[in-house]
């Protein structure tokens, strides 16, 4: 190593300790007997380390806390108005609408909910009818089986009867 | 500087002033050192200090611990600090208004080491004038916080050699002022 490469280690890796301990073992052996050299890293230490490593460190001023906090809760309060400002401007949106489209929204919803309601009570008659039926005919069957005349061919017919009528309303239901 | 727990940062990004205070308390001295010696007056360092903790504050949710916060809030000191000294010098060429020697001690009681201390300031802020502010911050970075040159890199987002040369360059600049004002010869 020429004193050039010494010289530029000394301004670097040597003096910031971001060399191998082998290399910095080469640039002391090196020193010991170039003076060139050495003049070199005693002008680095004086001039362009030392200055530097006897700097102060300063505190801040405790007033600058306070500053800090007062503009991150100015900060954060503005955030919280922001949620809000951002829910009335939504809503701004919706109340801006045109009315004919808001009356044929709301007419829509009447029919709708309508609908839904009517088809409900009907589907609620139908079950009705079905059980009342239902009723009858086991009173009847009761009513033959106690007088002893109990026709048994008919009753098959009517069992199917029963079964179709059955069916008609599971395929309502469906 | 020890890194500051993921809960205290969770915490400080859900608006919790305690813990923003926690942080504020780890690297203030390290933001509002480099500030000032970087934009060279304790005003500006002042403000530095404050708009780094709010770009820290208004930051904190998109932080996403892929990296060091350390190295996070470093990178984002360096470079508000820089800003700052593009945007002073560009208002006044060369200020020159030094002025952290004289808030450090009382005049009344100058003792030799003060005076030494006070020497050394001055001298400090001369020889930072002399650099650009690149090698400026390197050399900041590198011997007021003694950051490894690793560390300069990723905070500067430079690479390594780049570090290294810069620190070279400022080096001799600060050798070839110090043979003006002592006029030793190498």
């Amino acid at each position: 190593m020429n004193c050039k490469n010494i010289q530029e280690l000394i301004l670097t890796g040597y003096s910031d300790g971001e060399i191998t301990p082998e290399l910095a073992k080469q640039i002391d052996e090196h020193l010991k007997i170039c003076p060139g050299c050495r003049k070199f890293k005693e002008a680095v230490e004086e001039t362009a380390l030392s200055p530097f490593r006897n700097a102060q460190r300063f505190a801040p001023p405790d007033a600058l806390w306070e500053k800090v906090r007062e503009a991150v809760v100015y900060e954060k309060n503005r955030d919280t108005d922001g949620i809000f400002l951002r829910l009335r401007d939504a809503l701004r949106v919706i109340f801006n609408i045109r009315k004919p489209v808001l009356a044929f929204a709301a007419a829509a919803v009447v029919i709708l909910v309508t609908t839904l309601f009517m088809r409900t009570h009907y589907y609620n008659e139908e079950i009705a009818g079905y059980l009342e039926d239902q009723v009858e005919f086991i009173a009847y069957l009761d009513t033959d089986v106690s007088s002893g005349s109990t026709d048994y061919m008919n009753l098959d017919v009517k069992i199917e009867d029963i079964l179709s009528q059955r069916n008609f309303y599971a395929h309502l239901f469906v | 500087m020890e890194n500051i727990p993921r809960d205290t940062i969770e915490r400080a990004s859900n608006g919790d002033i305690g813990a923003f205070e926690e942080i504020y308390t780890s690297y203030s001295g390290f933001v509002y050192n480099v500030a000032l010696r970087i934009v060279n007056n304790t005003s500006d360092a002042e403000e530095v200090t404050q708009d780094v903790f709010m770009k820290i504050y208004k930051s904190l949710r998109n932080f996403r611990f892929e990296s060091s916060f350390k190295t996070w809030v470093y990178r984002i000191t360096a470079n508000t600090a820089i800003n700052t000294y593009k945007k002073i010098s560009k208002e006044s060429k060369h200020r020159g208004d030094y002025d952290i020697a004289l808030k450090t001690h009382a005049a009344d009681d100058k003792t030799e080491e003060c005076f030494k201390k006070e020497e050394n300031e001055k001298l400090l802020g001369y020889l930072l004038d002399k650099l650009s502010i690149k090698q400026r911050s390197c050399i900041v970075l590198r011997e007021v916080e003694g950051l490894s040159y690793e560390e300069i890199s990723k905070v500067l987002g430079i690479n390594i050699n780049t570090v290294r040369s810069r620190i070279k360059r400022a080096r001799l600049a600060l050798l070839a002022y110090g043979k003006e004002v002592v006029g030793y010869e190498l």
